[in-house]
């Protein structure tokens, strides 16, 4: 996390946000940083794809999922470059969702949630993996602690990194701006419309990064917005992020679970939003 | 040091799941292992010892398409020890109440305090303290048996099958308590009841809700929550798609209460001291409508909760807000003492970041019923709740979140139909100036702020930035 190394720059950006101009009101290029995709990928990936939601057990609390059983291998969840797996190896990483076993006692699996785009898998369990045609649970039962039903958790929901370089996606974009580091966030509860708001931003001009923006955000219906992913960063620049309180559940339970992600850029975003008077 | 007879009666632990009911223990042995703590800890370097017992006996049965699919049950004891050692404090907590345990967590609270820094806002503890008396245990709760929440989820599952609907939802009820005392003599003691049904009626594509929480499990009939949210249901089929913009609303009590529950930890001493509160440069001015008045009340006979604190103050009735106007803070010790002001009983377990915030609300409300509201409204929408509620803006309360559950057009007076769910924008100090009519108060509750006594409220221009697809 090199805390001690970001530590200067944090308190310069905290202290320019201070004179910063506003995020305008527009539709149009979004650069995501690390960070805030991977709570986009929880948010608008990793629970709608909760067997358990879809089945209606959390419709009281947590809520449903517009993922219903006739959506598996018959829908355009993204673009052709967005591929999403749920691994909870420990291959995958050291993330929140990785562990050798669940707590049905099911091996940790990695599983194609979205492949080349198309809607590929639910996380399930031991009771429900034969709805979606599957012979075993792909092991995703977790519990919060030994006084606690296990349920199905996310495990590490992760967006595979494709082949950018951030100073070059930012060198190939006209006009956008770049989003950083989450700071409130809500969707609805079949995970269709979202709306996120990071504590920092920058104008993206002429291949540029130009003046710093404060109080940014975006929104959008879940399906349109992954269809608009048109560059994901590589390699170099993925990162296992975390999600570390997650609640589900009655009585509630919190979960952490792991996301990794890069740099991405999506397009005719609806940005600012929040703010509109 | 021999161990009390009252600690080798009590066993080994003391958290237990179990399948079965049970009861609380009785006073006199919590206050046995508090007094089994402050001994065990006298001979050690901690000048002040404080303790906390909690015991919780709960249980819950959850639904889910027209059957019960769990069924849980809890007991537990935790002992919670708070130890100060030359202007340090730390809090080490366990679940086992025999005596090389305790002693255990005194160490382990001793040597947190050892490492932490010398804190300059810590006070020496109070000493004993007087307390309102509180009668929140109702034996109807307390008997409540898995076959009682059983046959009433079945008779709301049964209207669901009746009606073409699919149920879901909780039944849960319970008991708890908690005692502290510390070795300035303090001792508080409470014990309450609380019980909770809340049903999902799904009629798809459409669905509603209804949620009640009440001591006393006889405040609440399952039946006709039930009976509410399948009605409402049936009513949500065919939501047309509006643009959004701003538009009357009608807010339901819980739609009330889970927005405006992010607006009253501003009215904590230390928030405004850190300059983290929207009512910082604001007290005394007209923020809000002058309908607007809200007190916090932990005697209130619609309200849970101890009359004492983390510390153990009692607790204070307070005006927040009286027409319009914030008019006062509530303060832990620590905070009362920086502002010269007395505490008003509401500051949490030491040690904490946030100091204090008031957790009894009560609005004063009006008089107007919903069907008044909606018999008044040329064009507006009628909200059963809002969901998923976060902070865009923390000084101007900017909050989103979305409609959920039942979204409903108003026109000429009349309810006419069903609307698509948006999501919101809208400042909380704008919304408490435009509130045009106003419910009698009830114990509202729902899924993003704490329990409150609060009114259904008819608001002009509510924000609705955008629309989702259902």
């Amino acid at each position: 996390m090199e805390l001690i190394r970001n530590a200067p720059r944090i308190a310069e950006e905290a202290v320019a946000l201070h004179s910063a101009a506003h995020c305008p009101q527009t539709t149009g290029t979004l650069i995501l940083g690390g960070s805030q995709l991977g709570l986009q990928i929880h948010e608008s990936v990793g629970h709608p794809i909760e067997l358990d939601r879809v089945l209606g057990e959390e419709a009281n609390f947590a809520g449903t999922s517009f993922l219903t059983l006739d959506k598996l291998n018959n829908l355009r969840y993204g673009s052709d470059i967005v591929n999403v797996v749920a691994d909870a190896r420990l291959e995958h990483g050291p993330g929140l969702g990785s562990f050798a076993y669940d707590d049905e006692g099911v091996p940790a699996q990695c599983t194609d949630i979205i492949k080349n785009g198309d809607f590929r898998g639910y996380l399930s369990n031991r009771e429900s993996a034969h709805l979606i045609g599957l012979k075993r649970s792909s092991g995703t039962m977790r519990t919060e602690s030994w006084n606690r039903l296990p349920i199905i958790r996310m495990t590490n929901i992760s967006l595979l990194p494709g082949t950018w370089k951030l100073d070059d996606l930012i060198a190939d974009t006209d006009d956008a701006i770049l989003m950083e580091t989450n700071r409130s966030w809500s969707i609805d509860d079949r995970r269709y419309q979202f709306q996120f708001s990071t504590e920092i931003g920058w104008e993206i001009k002429g291949g540029k990064r130009g003046r710093m923006l404060k109080n940014p955000s975006y929104s959008g219906i879940t399906t349109e917005f992954w269809n608009s992913c048109d560059a994901i960063c590589g390699h170099d620049e993925w990162v296992l992020w975390g999600t570390p309180n997650c609640g589900k559940g009655q009585p509630m339970q919190t979960m952490g679970t792991g996301h990794g992600a890069s740099p991405s850029r999506f397009r005719n975003v609806r940005i600012g939003a929040a703010f509109a008077k | 040091m021999t161990p009390s007879r009252e600690i080798i009666k009590r066993g080994r632990s003391a958290s237990v799941a179990t399948a079965g009911s049970g009861g609380l223990l009785p006073e006199r042995e919590l206050r046995a292992i508090i007094d089994d703590v402050l001994r065990l800890a006298e001979p050690t370097d901690a000048n002040e010892t404080e303790v906390h017992v909690d015991e919780v006996d709960d249980s819950l049965t959850r639904f889910a398409n027209n059957a019960i699919h769990q069924n849980v049950a809890e007991r537990g004891l935790t002992v919670s020890i708070r130890t100060v050692v030359d202007g340090r404090t730390a809090r080490a907590t366990t679940n086992r109440i025999d005596e090389d345990s305790l002693r255990a967590a005194i160490e382990s609270s001793l040597s947190l305090a050892h490492s932490q820094p010398k804190d300059p806002r810590l006070l020496p503890m109070p000493g004993k303290q007087k307390y309102r008396l509180v009668n929140r245990f109702a034996e109807p709760t307390a008997a409540l048996t898995p076959e009682d929440r059983a046959r009433a989820v079945k008779r709301a599952c049964d209207l669901a099958i009746d009606e073409g609907q699919v149920a879901a939802g909780i039944f849960a009820s319970g008991m708890s308590q908690s005692a502290m005392g510390n070795s300035r003599g303090l001792f508080a003691a409470y014990r309450e009841t609380h019980a909770e049904f809340s049903i999902t009626m799904q009629e798809s594509p459409a669905a509603s809700w209804a949620k009640a929480n009440a001591c006393n499990v006889r405040d609440f009939d399952p039946q006709k929550l039930a009976a509410t949210a399948s009605d409402k249901a049936h009513r949500a089929l065919n939501a047309q798609e509006l643009a959004p913009g701003k538009y009357t609303v009608i807010l339901e009590p819980s739609a009330v209460l889970d927005v405006v529950g992010f607006l009253f930890y501003d009215f904590s001493a230390t928030a405004l001291a850190d300059k983290r509160s929207c009512l910082n440069d604001r007290m005394g001015k007209p923020i809000f409508g002058k309908n607007i008045s809200v007190t916090d009340d932990a005697y209130h006979a619609l309200q849970l909760g101890a009359p004492f604190d983390g510390e153990g103050i009692p607790r204070e009735k307070v005006v927040l807000v009286q027409n319009g106007v914030p008019k006062n803070l509530v303060y832990s010790r620590a905070s009362a003492k920086a502002a010269k002001k007395k505490p008003t009983g509401h500051g949490f377990m030491l040690p904490n970041e946030y100091g204090e915030a008031p957790m009894n609300l009560v609005f004063n409300g009006g008089n107007d019923s919903i069907e008044k509201m909606i018999a008044s409204t040329d064009r507006g929408l009628l909200v059963t709740r809002l969901w998923y509620i976060r902070e865009v803006d923390p000084y101007e309360k900017i909050m989103t979140g979305m409609t959920r559950d039942g979204l409903f057009l108003v026109e000429k007076g009349k309810l006419t139909g069903a609307v698509k769910n948006f999501r919101f924008n809208q400042s909380l100090l704008d919304m408490l100036k435009n509130v045009e009519m106003m419910s009698p108060a009830i114990r509202g509750t729902g899924e993003e702020a704490f329990e409150m006594v609060v009114p259904a409220m008819k608001v002009r221009d509510f924000n609705f930035s955008e629309v989702t697809k259902f």
